[in-house]
């Protein structure tokens, strides 16, 4: 595996800068000019018929897919996130290829590729190469399979972006193509800037101005956004698909509708949670006007986000109840909550509900959030159900205010590591200062950004699944002068301190370790979260770093913030023992026209003629 | 058909209440007392209650053929088509009429209202809309009994949300308030829906006056059994039930809260163009550039305001013009275009354009239509576009050099209602409306007095034309009557001065008349407008005779047309939204229509087994599916197979030779009249071991019975 190391910094700090490239960088790199940038064409299909809107070239669900055993770790493990993504977000899903008639293979070809739709009989192939190890980077190629073409290859895309022309490199126009409506229909949704099938701005540009400017100049940095599916991306797939209930795997309550989402209070005594309206200063649901008391939170938890404000509190000790919850897809439901209360604590029950009328049958597992300050808290816990119907329950005990809001469970597990960082503007302003002197007391030398105290945000000690420690360091200022103000940085280190512990592993390689920047939002299924991925390997620079105790590395990013607090996540997996079998190893090798990896009723795959092609006289494969 | 005159008014104002009524009183006034009250069992589902909801054996096939029997009277057919609309639009659930499809719903007035759950006979369903019952969210509801759905109140966890008070239930009538485990009523993975059409009211079947219901969030004690049409969660249900990839098709939102303003774009990008802008941060969003707005006089409240969104909206102060996206429309001849418009002077126009077929560019101008300048309010402004081709484009256009504002537009494939009428400041209305009704009061010294004498109380609208010809107004009450002051009344009344017309015919009877207050909710699918209909008769007197100059038509409408609290509430229908309610009205000449079906074939059609069916196009009375006609003209399993009631729809009867009915080793095949079981590759036995098909049956029964004894 090359790692494109853009602008490795082994400064004072050592820090080593390891950036995800873009599908064109990828290509570049691989030497790959496709036409529309990373469409393969299939001979098949030359007359391209339109794969969008004809049911034949649609895949059946689930579609087989299988995996090359030359597909490093970190396209493992961004393939898995992928997954979850698809799985969160659309109906379509994935499995592994157990001699199915139709599946698509995925190989490191050389650069990011993919025919657009199912086009080939048997074996259809996707190419994720150097570079292309980023889960939107597979989500984008998987989707071209699905039969979805690049944004800006809409027909009325004129309507939205300039595509100025001049700009583009010599030869590379062809990747600014548009298509009439048959081929790339919008499924009737409007043109989604912020899709993950939309190039960058300056994609293919010949200096520093952009190709592409959106007629709607907030869209210029989101152009190209390579965070996950935007909501109008999962749309599409799901019509395309004709997902009937999608959204099935999360569940979302942000406490505005006066449903409160099928919470209710498991006894309406004098203490109870009651709807609070931040707007309106009321509570509302109720019949008799109820003075809320002193000390409610004046914003609610999903505040900065577009809607109405409004929460649950109660005043004393009092439960709320859900309705029952059925899971479908995934072991692991991370349960996300809101809560502000500086007195007493909250517990957050599962119960198992009883088969014929719903009701709270036995405790399975709970948490317990204690108090903090007066302020909205992010809270997560991953449970794991025992039976496929269960309720949760929450509890304040105590004498105090407690307020609960943004209530969410989806189906995939939480990330395990996490810290917040609050007062986040007065942070970066410190940071900025602290930049401001520093600059100028070098007087226009070059100056380590990373040395600067204020600068940094450390978070405490983590701890792997393997009992290795590690940090993540924040940094406000990336570097002034190649980014400007405009991005921060996030890396891992391992913990100095923390490592002297003769049982573990050395070095801490084949380490999968994802960090994100939490998107706030409340729904699910709007979140982008921003995120980096990195496998540590033995040839890291520099040597011996994964050896007991030495730094480590990250990328660059913007991240929104919610209440001036920013939430960071990371999860590690150790891949050391990974096995990278598969059926497909049974088919090397498989060159030549018309063939395809195949298996057969024992389960032995082997390179045979892709259907409806058969071998001839002369090892051809033909018509019959 | 059968009028409920509740509390009939023949005042100084002459008006005439006619009141809808609730599935309950129907019922209760055609004698029907079902389980569930108006549930209907099936005899082959008698035995063992499977769950028609979770069972996709009980599903309909879409689109689900549905014939009306000739004994339905107008308003049912009118009510009917409006809530096929309904189901058109926010679900994929879609109803056609019967050509001799295998399975079928049927709609009688069999006396009162009631269906069965789910697809549960085979052939011919039937479902009953009798007096009273001739209402859209009636037949709605019957509708979705059909699909598979029970009553909201029935849920198994139903007792978290709301408390049943059994004490004050009608003695016998506990029957109404079961509930059923989660296999029967499964919740779809949806939250309790206090506003369900499938929920009985907080007075069902009460004693006295307390209610029997009570909803443990207080807010949702008089939206209890609201009956004005799906709330989203009933439409999620059945999107859910029946695997709707893609329900919303029909409608298209937009309040231009999104940064992409749902595809609408700039034509040309000049100085002046239309520009997005919060209301909450008083700024222009979507620019990089800060765009000052001070020397602006902008609407400080957004179109769609008193609705929970952040506010946005577009304006442009200059000539500019705004394209959509490519739209396709797919159910309706007719796309009902709404706008919000914010305007002093100037022309804002909407134009309709055909688009290329390639690549989607405005082709031809089809169609457009002119808005007014409005002095600087949001106005409601709707359009009936007929598209002649399958995708279309809008084009919005301001011409002129003040400010223009717009929000919130849709369009939805169904019918613009013709008639309509604002009121706007409804706050100082409806209190100098109060302050009148309380001074009359105090003159009136606690006697009677009638509150539509007090001027202040009534708001009239302009004369509205029929498609006839024939002119009719509309009255707006806001206080009822003494008795029921929280209530506002609608009226419609032919008009005096404007019908003499020697060219109308008259009476003015069969004409369908509807009512609607208009939910401002900008979001097409979460609309729920109240409404009320009625059908001019003769026995309405000679009330829709001619007027001439003496007579005094009366108003016929509803006195309890809407509570106050949903008028004001803007909570759950935002009927008041910027202090303005509209008033909507539709007018059919139904004098005409057809009501001949395939069914009057069938009549009559009685007896066990029988149902409707059709054989090249001629429709007639035979035995349902799969039983067969004997020789003594009974319905019954053919030969071979058992009649097993308790199984569902064709699985009623069930062959023979898959009970185990033959010796092991020997096979078991059918024969004329029944089965043979032989010796493998044998026939000679043949002869010995045929039977009649009873005795076959008979035998059969006993060993179905032992089987099911075993399992």
């Amino acid at each position: 595996m090359k790692v494109f190391l853009l602008g490795a910094a082994f400064g004072a700090n050592n820090v080593v800068d390891i950036d995800d490239v873009t599908i064109e960088s990828a290509n570049k790199q691989a030497g790959i000019d496709l036409r529309d940038g990373d469409i393969m064409r299939s001979p098949h299909a030359s007359s391209m018929r339109s794969t969008l809107n004809d049911d034949y070239y649609r895949w059946n669900l689930p579609i087989p897919v299988e995996m090359s055993s030359q597909m490093n770790l970190k396209a493992r493990g961004e393939y898995l996130e992928a997954m979850v993504e698809y799985e969160l977000r659309t109906c379509v899903s994935f499995k592994p290829w157990e001699g199915e008639d139709d599946f698509i293979s995925i190989y490191p070809l050389g650069g990011c590729w993919s025919y657009v739709g199912h086009v080939y009989p048997s074996q259809q192939n996707v190419s994720i190469g150097n570079g292309c190890e980023w889960s939107v980077t597979i989500e984008h190629e998987l989707m071209h399979a699905l039969g979805i073409y690049h944004e800006q290859s809409r027909p009325d895309r004129d309507d939205y972006i300039f595509l100025d022309l001049e700009q583009v490199e010599d030869g590379k126009e062809h990747n600014f193509n548009k298509y009439d409506l048959e081929f790339v229909s919008p499924v009737d949704t409007p043109y989604a800037y912020d899709s993950i099938m939309h190039y960058g701005a300056y994609s293919f540009n010949v200096a520093d101005k952009p190709t592409l400017v959106p007629r709607i100049e907030f869209f210029t940095p989101i152009l190209g956004q390579r965070k996950t599916f935007s909501p109008l991306d999962a749309e599409r797939i799901n019509k395309l698909y004709y997902c009937d209930n999608p959204l099935r795997k999360t569940f979302n309550c942000n406490f505005n509708e006066f449903n409160i989402c099928g919470f209710v209070n498991e006894k309406l005594g004098v203490d109870k949670w009651t709807q609070y309206d931040v707007e309106s200063k009321s509570v509302i649901g109720q019949i008799d006007a109820i003075m809320p008391p002193a000390g409610v939170p004046l914003i609610d938890a999903s505040a900065d986000i577009i809607d109405s404000g409004r929460y649950v509190y109660t005043q004393g000790k009092s439960s709320l109840v859900s309705r029952v919850y059925n899971h479908y897809a995934s072991e692991d439901q991370c349960v996300v909550m809101w809560t502000n209360f500086d007195q007493g604590k909250i517990d957050v029950e599962f119960w198992s509900a009883t088969d014929d009328y719903g009701e709270l049958d036995k405790l399975q597992d709970s948490f317990t959030i204690e108090a903090g300050d007066k302020k909205w808290r992010y809270n997560q816990y991953n449970y794991r159900p025992e039976q496929s119907k269960f309720k949760v329950r929450i509890t304040y005990s105590g004498t105090g205010i407690a307020a609960i809001d943004d209530f969410s469970i989806q189906e995939a597990p939480c990330r395990p590591h996490w810290f917040t960082i609050e007062d986040v503007q007065q942070k970066m302003d410190a940071a900025k200062a602290a930049v401001d002197a520093a600059e100028q007391a070098a007087n226009g030398e070059e100056i380590d950004y990373l040395d600067i105290a204020e600068n940094s945000h450390w978070s405490d000690v983590m701890y792997a699944k393997s009992g290795h420690s590690f940090k993540i360091r924040w940094v406000w200022i990336a570097n002034r002068k190649i980014y400007g103000e405009t991005y921060s940085s996030a890396y891992l280190y391992l913990s100095n301190d923390s490592n002297n512990n003769g049982e573990l592993f050395w070095p801490f390689i084949d380490q999968f370790f994802k960090i994100f920047a939490r998107d706030q939002n409340p729904n699910v299924l709007e979140r982008m979260d921003n995120q980096w991925s990195y496998v540590s390997r033995t040839q890291d620079e520099p040597a011996g770093n994964w050896e007991k105790p030495v730094d480590e590395i990250s990328p660059k990013g913007y991240v929104k913030t919610k209440h001036d607090t920013l939430i960071i996540q990371a999860q590690v997996e150790d891949m050391r023992k990974t096995d990278k079998s598969t059926p497909l190893d049974g088919c090397e090798p498989c060159y030549g026209s018309g063939r395809a990896c195949r298996m057969n009723q024992a389960g032995e795959s082997y390179c045979g003629c892709m259907e409806p092609l058969v071998l001839d006289a002369n090892g051809q494969c033909d018509c019959a | 058909m059968k009028v409920f005159l509740l509390g009939a008014a023949f005042g100084a104002n002459n008006v005439v209440d006619v009141d809808d009524i609730t599935i309950e009183e129907a019922n209760e006034r055609a004698g029907i007392d079902l389980r569930d009250g108006d549930i209907m069992r099936s005899a082959y589902a008698s035995g063992n209650l499977r769950s028609t909801l979770n069972d996709e054996y009980y599903r309909w096939k879409l689109p689900i053929p549905v014939e009306l029997s000739s004994a339905m009277n107008l308003k049912a057919r009118g009510e009917y088509l409006e809530s096929l609309i309904e189901y058109e639009l926010r679900t994929c659930v879609s109803f056609k009429p019967w050509e001799g499809e295998d399975d079928f719903i049927s709609i009688y007035p069999l006396g009162g209202c009631w269906s069965y759950v789910g697809h549960v006979y085979p052939s011919q369903q039937n479902v009953s809309i009798g007096s009273g019952c001739e209402w859209s969210v009636t037949i709605e509801h019957e509708l979705m009994h059909a699909l598979g759905i029970y009553h909201e109140q029935s849920r198994p966890d139903r007792d978290d949300y709301i408390f049943l008070d059994l004490e004050q239930v009608q003695e016998g009538k506990e029957h109404n308030f079961n509930k059923y485990d989660l296999e029967y009523v499964s919740p779809v993975d949806t939250p309790y829906a206090y506003d369900s059409i499938m929920h009985y009211s907080a007075y069902s079947f009460n004693v006295a006056d307390k209610p029997t219901l009570v909803p443990r969030i207080e807010y949702f004690t008089p939206v209890l059994g609201q009956r004005k049409t799906f709330s989203p969660l009933d439409a999620e249900r059945i999107n859910k039930l029946y695997y709707c990839d893609n329900p919303l098709r029909k409608t298209f939102n937009c309040n231009f809260n999104e940064f992409n303003i749902c595809g609408f774009v700039n034509e040309h990008l000049g100085e002046d163009k239309w520009t997005h802008y919060d209301v909450a941060s008083q700024s222009v969003i979507g620019q990089i550039e800060d765009i000052s707005t001070e020397d602006l006089e902008l609407p400080d409240l957004d179109a769609s305001g008193d609705v929970i969104d952040s506010g946005r909206f577009l304006y442009t102060d200059g000539a500019s013009s705004l394209v959509s996206r490519v739209f396709n429309h797919y159910a309706s001849e007719d796309q009902c275009v709404v706008i919000w418009s914010n305007f002093k002077e100037g022309n804002l126009s909407v134009e309709f354009w055909s688009a290329t077929e390639d690549y989607g560019e405005l082709d031809q101008q089809q169609d457009s239509f002119k808005i007014e300048a409005s002095g600087g309010k949001w106005r409601y402004n709707q359009y009936n576009f007929k598209p002649k081709q399958s995708k279309f484009k809008v084009r919005i256009n301001y011409e002129g050099k003040d400010l223009a504002a717009i929000d919130d537009f849709s369009i939805q494939e169904a019918p613009c209602r013709p008639y309509g009428f604002v009121i706007e400041n409804v706050r100082e209305k409806f209190d100098a409306a109060k302050r009148a009704v309380e001074a009359a009061e105090m003159a009136a010294n606690g006697g009677e007095i009638d509150y539509l004498e007090i001027a202040e109380n009534s708001f009239w609208s302009d004369v509205m034309f029929a498609p006839t010809g024939h002119a009719f107004k509309i009255r707006w009450v806001w206080f009822a009557k003494q008795t029921r002051k929280t209530y506002s009344s609608a009226y419609l009344y032919l008009s005096n001065a404007s019908n003499d017309n020697e060219e109308l015919f008259w009476p003015f009877m069969d004409q369908f008349f509807k009512i609607f207050a208009r939910d401002q909710n900008p979001n097409v699918l979460e609309r729920m407008d109240n409404q009320w209909s009625y059908v001019t008769r003769i026995e309405d007197g000679n009330n829709w005779e001619m007027p001439t100059g003496e007579t005094s038509p009366k108003g016929y409408g509803r006195e309890g047309f809407i509570s106050h609290f949903d008028l004001f509430t803007n909570q759950h229908g935002y009927y008041t939204k910027h202090d303005t309610l509209i008033v909507q009205a539709s007018i059919e000449d139904m004098r005409e229509t057809d009501r001949s079906t395939p069914l009057d074939d069938c009549e009559p059609c009685y007896g066990n087994g029988r149902a409707c069916k059709m054989s090249g196009g001629k429709s007639y009375c035979g035995c349902r599916d799969p039983l067969v006609e004997k020789e003594n003209g009974e319905c019954d399993c053919a030969p071979g197979y058992l009649y097993v009631p308790t199984n569902p729809l064709r699985e009623i009867c069930v062959d023979v030779c898959d009970l185990d009915f033959c010796a092991a080793g020997e096979t078991c095949s059918h024969v004329d009249g029944g089965v043979i079981c032989g010796e493998q590759g044998s026939t000679t036995t043949a002869s010995t071991t045929t039977s009649t098909s009873s005795a076959v049956t008979e035998i059969l029964s006993a060993a179905y019975l032992l089987l099911s004894l075993i399992i």
